[in-house]
């Protein structure tokens, strides 16, 4: 057992990587490599947030779009089928009228 | 007192960002544009060291600002924006990692030891394409955007003992396949 093991880590130090209690070289190496490689983003890029915005309008309008067409068209299909309906309603009723009015009198 | 004072600007971050995401819901451009350019750099940033391609990583950036203003109506507290939005960007990176085919035989042609900053790059590139994409993501959020443990769990929806043992799995890996690649150069030379 090694004297360490004794000593209790405060709350929160267990996150820290401990490098009193192990070292590796070849490790320490490798993550230096790792950290090293790391991008740097430049701080502004007007065309990336512009693009951004617009694809997102973009978006917003066909997202807008695909719900209303829809509803117009069903909306239409629905007007049309009842003018359709009351048109045939009155056409027959006209008939009937006609058929009617063209009896001789002694049929009425 | 700094302390104090960055306690308060921080707090003043939140209620702006809050206001903004409150505007975007009804489509408001300046706030998309405040967000976007907040944000911008960090999502770029993570998105290039996982993937190691500032396109792609734009690209992914762009994709994530978008599913999150899509789905804003998901977002129940506004104040959570931030992690909510850097947690699509990860989960986005996951999905183009798996979708990428594996590299096999990645030591056969020979890795070259890095001398100079582009190398080291390359090499890095290399050698992370060896890891699963899990243990990729832990590594490149631990090591290189410096997250704590709980941060790397939350962002990776996963429980922080899973993180502690896959960033050691991830470490040791790396430490293996990076000396490796000394060796071969060793051999060479």
């Amino acid at each position: 057992m090694k004297p360490t093991d004794f000593i209790a880590s405060p709350p929160g130090i267990q996150e820290v990587d401990q490098p009193w209690i192990e070292t590796d070289p070849v490790m320490d190496k490798a993550l230096e490599a790792l950290r090293s490689s790391r991008f740097e983003v430049s701080d502004h890029d007007p065309e990336f947030v512009g693009a951004v915005v617009r694809r997102a309008k973009v978006e917003t309008r066909q997202r807008s779009l695909s719900y209303w067409i829809p509803v117009l068209i069903s909306g239409i299909a629905a007007f049309l089928a009842l003018f359709a309906v009351i048109q045939a309603l009155l056409a027959g009723s006209e008939q009937a009228a006609h058929e009617e009015s063209t009896l001789p009198p002694h049929s009425r | 007192m700094g302390s104090v004072n960055s306690w308060a600007e921080r707090q003043e971050a939140l209620v702006e960002e809050t206001a903004w995401v409150e505007r975007c819901r009804t489509g408001d451009e300046g706030a998309m544009n405040a967000i976007v350019a907040k944000h911008r750099k960090r999502l770029i940033r993570v998105a290039s060291n996982v993937l190691r391609d500032s396109h792609e990583a734009e690209d992914v950036a762009q994709d994530a600002f978008l599913k999150a203003f899509r789905e804003l109506g998901k977002l129940r507290d506004d104040k959570a924006f931030s992690g909510y939005l850097y947690r699509i960007c990860v989960r986005l990176c996951m999905d183009r990692l798996r979708s990428r085919k594996p590299e096999v035989g990645l030591m056969d042609d020979g890795v070259h030891v890095p001398c100079g900053k582009v190398e080291t790059r390359v090499l890095i590139e290399r050698l992370l394409d060896e890891l699963t994409p899990e243990l990729r993501m832990t590594l490149v959020l631990r090591e290189m955007e410096q997250l704590s443990y709980d941060e790397v769990a939350d962002v990776m929806r996963v429980p922080v003992g899973t993180v502690r043992s896959r960033l050691h799995t991830a470490r040791e890996r790396f430490r293996v396949i990076w000396l490796r690649a000394t060796e071969e150069q060793e051999v060479t030379l």
